[in-house]
């Protein structure tokens, strides 16, 4: 087997504040091959965002990556200097985010910021960059590119925006995308046409996904495997196929039950009873201990007391519970 | 654009008229007689009555206003009875001698004043933000004419780098780009007193305005494609934080007549200030009235210029949304 694209291992990302610290990323391994989907999944809070910007190396004070690592096609990323990471980060790998009209500099035309990504590297001039920025926004569906590369972000709707920032993103033809929570701040048919566009650009490219996600609709629809985060960890990680037909991890289950999809029936939906922890005061032993049916049916003591570590009851599902450990 | 100005312009007509009003109300309820100044003491009454005719001060007050207001419409800001000639004459006289010193110094200001503000803005907290804060808070506490006496008696008396006071060396005559030189060499110590004036509200708020862009989240985006941090604060935070920088900038032109009483004065600068001031000494109504009004009026093509640079630097205000 080849050697991964991206591994990350027993990443720690922790922010220093005045109440204490946060450990909002707490020992998260994961790998993801070339042109693969992985939907990382969790609930607000559980520290996928931060996760995904401490693979770009773009954390800021008071957070720090404090123990860990990030490789990337060879290179470690975690304290590597910024010239190596401002030269990965666009040619190599991509963000996109929640807030697609946020994320683009409202003062700045659409057009320019596409060229910037296409600067770094590229050695392409001016008008070439130009002529790529109209061809870039046409690749992504925005009718009647020539006029609307020389508009500015408060002209683009928010479904316009985002097909701008994956332009921006493909620009410099990287190896990894990661996708913030992509559709979660666009109307629902908007977020079919996102997904379906990322889907083909993803296939089209042979571009690795890591989407960031609480929607569990979304990852089924166009992720290969799934890494399930639960306070600052990952739970769980399988295929999309077992995560739906034979998921192990309680949270999981309860994440499924909790779709509305998943009842067709009127009865009411299924929810975990407690919220996330604070990060802040994470629990001895499991963090979803508190929360958890199946070790309340069962009464294992070993939950409040060790913290379960990611073990491996099928082959490619990994899964970190007393239950199955 | 253009109807937009236009109609700002006439907007403006009667609160010029507005300031008008005031300022003439305000000098005439002050104390003192422009007669008994310009005649001196224990005069001639006859005398006295003669000028009073001669320049209209005989008639009731509410009629004087009139007469002015009437002058006033026609582009007549009066006459000074000291200089024996029109108003705006003499403040055109001594409006490049203040441009002189307020244009360098707001330049100067400026270019301190954002780039301070903005490297003290990507190094919250550091050193560098310490000192510049500090700085700036020194910078609103020393009042000018204070700090204008000790750049004097320092930098003048004692060390004798610059001249005293005035615009030039009139004893030297230099003539050509010597006198040039002799007028700039004039011209570093009340520039100096005036540029502390000047960058502490334009530090402070350009330090604010970049640190709340920072955290936008475009500037994680433009990380995101690989802008270094350097570009990421002049390209991106730097533009947008551009409106606020404007308005104080703005705001200062518009003031500079009266921020120039003092520096001129200690300096001793043949500039507006030093006008305004002796008008006042002299109760030379006209000469008062006019250059306030001219503060006015400045004060709000200063807004609206402004507002029409807003339009440049941000494509909402341009766009109208």
């Amino acid at each position: 087997m080849t050697e991964p694209l991206l591994s990350v291992e027993g990443l720690r990302t922790h922010f220093f504040v005045e109440a204490g610290v946060v450990k909002a990323v707490d020992g998260v391994s994961l790998e993801i091959r070339r042109g693969e989907v992985v939907g990382l999944v969790g609930e607000s809070g559980c520290g996928k965002t931060v996760t995904s910007l401490s693979i770009a190396g773009l954390i800021e004070p008071p957070g720090r990556i404090v123990d860990g690592s990030v490789r990337f096609d060879g290179t470690e990323l975690v304290g590597a200097p910024e010239r190596v990471l401002n030269s990965v980060r666009g040619p190599r790998i991509a963000m996109i985010f929640q807030q697609p009209r946020a994320s683009l500099d409202p003062v700045m035309s659409v057009g320019r910021q596409i060229s910037q990504a296409l600067r770094s590297g590229t050695g392409m001039d001016r008008p070439a960059r130009r002529r790529r920025a109209v061809e870039l926004l046409n690749r992504v569906g925005i009718s009647d590119p020539d006029r609307r590369v020389r508009e500015y972000p408060h002209q683009l709707s928010g479904g316009m925006a985002q097909r701008v920032m994956i332009a921006i993103a493909l620009a410099g033809e990287p190896d990894l995308l990661i996708a913030d929570e992509p559709t979660t701040a666009l109307d629902v048919t908007v977020q079919a046409q996102i997904l379906e566009l990322l889907r083909e650009l993803q296939a089209a490219n042979d571009m690795a996904v890591i989407l960031v996600t609480h929607d569990l609709g979304v990852v089924a629809e166009i992720a290969d495997r799934a890494a399930v985060m639960y306070a600052g960890r990952i739970v769980e990680e399988c295929s999309v196929s077992e995560l739906y037909d034979a998921p192990l991890h309680p949270y999981t289950v309860g994440l499924m039950e909790s779709r509305p999809a998943a009842s067709h029936s009127k009865s009411r939906l299924r929810v975990i009873p407690g919220s996330v922890p604070v990060p802040l005061d994470l629990p001895v032993g499991c963090s979803f201990a508190p929360r958890c049916e199946a070790r309340s049916a069962t009464n294992l003591t070993v939950c409040t007391e060790q913290a379960p570590q990611s073990v491996s009851p099928r082959d490619g599902h990994r899964v970190r519970c007393w239950l199955h450990g | 654009m253009v109807r937009y100005t236009v109609r700002r312009l006439l907007q403006a007509v009667p609160l010029v008229f507005g300031a008008a009003v005031v300022t003439w109300i305000l000098i005439h309820a002050a104390p003192g007689d422009p007669i008994v100044a310009l005649a001196g003491e224990d005069g001639d009454a006859g005398y006295y009555a003669m000028m009073r005719e001669r320049f209209g001060l005989d008639r009731p007050l509410h009629e004087q206003l009139f007469v002015y207001l009437g002058r006033l419409a026609q582009g007549d800001l009066g006459f000074s009875y000291r200089q024996n000639r029109s108003a705006v004459s003499v403040i055109l006289d001594q409006l490049p001698a203040t441009l002189l010193l307020m244009v360098p110094a707001l330049a100067v200001a400026s270019v301190i004043g954002i780039s301070v503000g903005t490297l003290a803005a990507a190094r919250k907290n550091s050193a560098l933000d310490n000192t510049a804060r500090t700085a700036t808070l020194l910078g609103h506490a020393v009042p000018v004419f204070w700090l204008s006496q000790v750049l004097l008696l320092l930098f003048a008396l004692r060390f004798d780098w610059f001249p005293v006071q005035g615009r030039s060396d009139a004893r030297a005559g230099y003539e050509g780009f010597r006198a040039l030189l002799d007028v700039g060499h004039h011209m570093v110590l009340p520039i100096a007193a005036l540029v502390t004036v000047y960058v502490p509200p334009i530090m402070r708020v350009t330090r604010a305005a970049v640190i709340e862009n920072l955290d936008e989240m475009y500037i994680r985006a433009a990380r995101a494609r690989g802008q270094s941090r350097r570009r990421v604060l002049i390209r991106h935070a730097l533009p947008n934080a551009m409106l606020p920088i404007v308005t104080v900038i703005g705001s200062q032109i518009g003031f500079m007549f009266a921020g120039s009483v003092l520096v001129e004065t200690v300096f001793a600068w043949p500039g507006l200030g030093r006008l305004l001031l002796s008008a006042i000494l002299a109760r030379d109504f006209a000469i008062i009235t006019a250059m306030l009004l001219m503060l006015s009026v400045t004060i709000i093509l200063m807004n609206l210029i402004t507002d029409l640079v807003y339009s440049l630097l941000d494509p909402r205000v341009r766009h109208g949304t």
